[in-house]
């Protein structure tokens, strides 16, 4: 074999053996590289009471409550499967409202209640002019959100 | 066959290098001035993030940018590893810092949009942690082809290096796809139509177009540098070494 068609093995072989030995790794730690869990999950899944996790879902419409005066926000988090009440205390990202996909960082209570302490707005991969939207939603066209 | 080998020879590369990045040159500064003007002037606001969607047009090229370039140097370091052509590694080298600085503009425009659409500028989620070790990658690069005493060691190494970090650049790509992230998902390399309306799309593509412009610019730039300062090295080294001759 000529040098050079000995080099061109080894590092196709070297490439391949470090990819499936990633591949194995990252499918090992599948759960720990998940940013947030469904609602869903709470119910699936093992969660013990307190644990600090991210959950991620969308404000389900007309399940928020302001109290203005305590600066505390009620609002319920839904997968359409399953609902999760939050507690939050503290200041809204700037696409925050009903129907927005959220991400909520805190503590669990139980299966269907949480007690957050950061919320975050997940945004969507949808880039399009006011107009357009406003068009399409004429047209009773449902942008997912 | 002939006339496109003689493009290898770096000789010939230096007698052409000149006029086609004046040319380059022109046409980057035309898709800059365009792609500006449609990005910062010539395009609506989104409909939900309104002027906010702008760092889009800055964000997302450099993104492409920081991936297309890593590659560009992990196929050229794979060339000069198994064919020890010396012109893969010049270009590859002369890309590394080009592709650093497009990365990190990438993390910048990325934290300056997160904050006021997530609401925080930096999280660690899968998408994020990825196109930061992406960086790291680079700076490794760097490093290393500078490490050694000895160039061509040196050389080597940071070949390997670049050639095994590729690894990163399909778990940047589907990061967003095998894990739940905070960041979205593509929006363009989708197999359904494009999730960007068309006014939102052109001013993208200009600024795309104009990174590349100035990618090419700049590396025929640095790769000209490089050849033209190895030539010096060479010539002063066999001034030194030449016996010398009485005049008479």
């Amino acid at each position: 074999m000529k040098p050079k068609t000995q080099r061109l093995w080894i590092i196709l072989f070297c490439i391949l053996s470090l990819a499936c030995a990633l591949g194995f790794i990252l499918r090992a730690f599948q759960e720990n590289l998940l940013f947030f869990y469904t609602p869903s999950d709470l119910l699936n899944k093992n969660f013990q009471e307190n644990q600090r996790i991210r959950l991620g879902g969308i404000v389900k419409p007309l399940s928020v409550k302001l109290h203005a005066k305590e600066h505390k926000i009620e609002f319920t988090v839904t997968d359409e499967t399953h609902d999760v009440h939050i507690n939050y205390k503290g200041i809204l990202p700037d696409l925050f409202r009903e129907r927005q996909g959220i991400i909520v960082e805190g503590y669990l209570i139980d299966k269907s209640h949480f007690n957050a302490i950061s919320v975050l707005a997940k945004h969507d991969e949808n880039y399009m002019p006011p107009q357009v939207e406003k068009a399409l939603r004429g047209k009773g066209l449902h942008i997912k959100i | 066959m002939i006339k496109a080998h003689s493009y290898l020879q770096p000789n010939h590369l230096l007698t052409h290098a000149t006029r086609w990045r004046l040319w380059i040159g022109r046409l980057t500064l035309c898709l800059f001035a365009i792609g500006l003007y449609l990005a910062f002037i010539g395009s609506p606001p989104d409909y939900q993030q309104g002027e906010t969607v702008r760092i889009m047009y800055v964000h997302v090229p450099c993104a492409w940018m920081a991936m297309g370039i890593y590659s560009f140097i992990a196929i050229l370091s794979a060339i000069f590893l198994i064919w020890k052509y010396p012109l893969a590694c010049i270009l590859a080298r002369s890309a590394a810092p080009l592709g650093a600085l497009f990365t990190f503009l990438s993390l910048l425009t990325g934290a300056l949009w997160g904050k006021p659409m997530w609401g925080t500028w930096w999280v660690w989620d899968a998408r994020l942690t990825s196109v930061l070790i992406l960086l790291f990658l680079y700076l490794g690069y760097l490093a290393i082809s500078e490490a050694f005493e000895d160039t061509q060691t040196s050389l080597n190494a940071a070949s390997v290096l670049a050639v095994v970090g590729f690894i990163n650049v399909p778990i940047i790509k589907w990061s967003v796809v095998w894990w739940t992230t905070l960041h979205q998902p593509a929006s363009i390399t989708r197999i359904a139509a494009p999730a960007i309306h068309i006014s939102m799309l052109i001013p993208l593509m200009a600024m795309a177009l104009a990174f590349i412009g100035y990618f090419i610019w700049v590396l025929l730039l640095r790769v000209q540098i490089q050849l033209i300062s190895a030539k010096t090295h060479a010539l002063q080294l066999k001034l030194i070494h030449q016996p010398f001759k009485k005049t008479t």
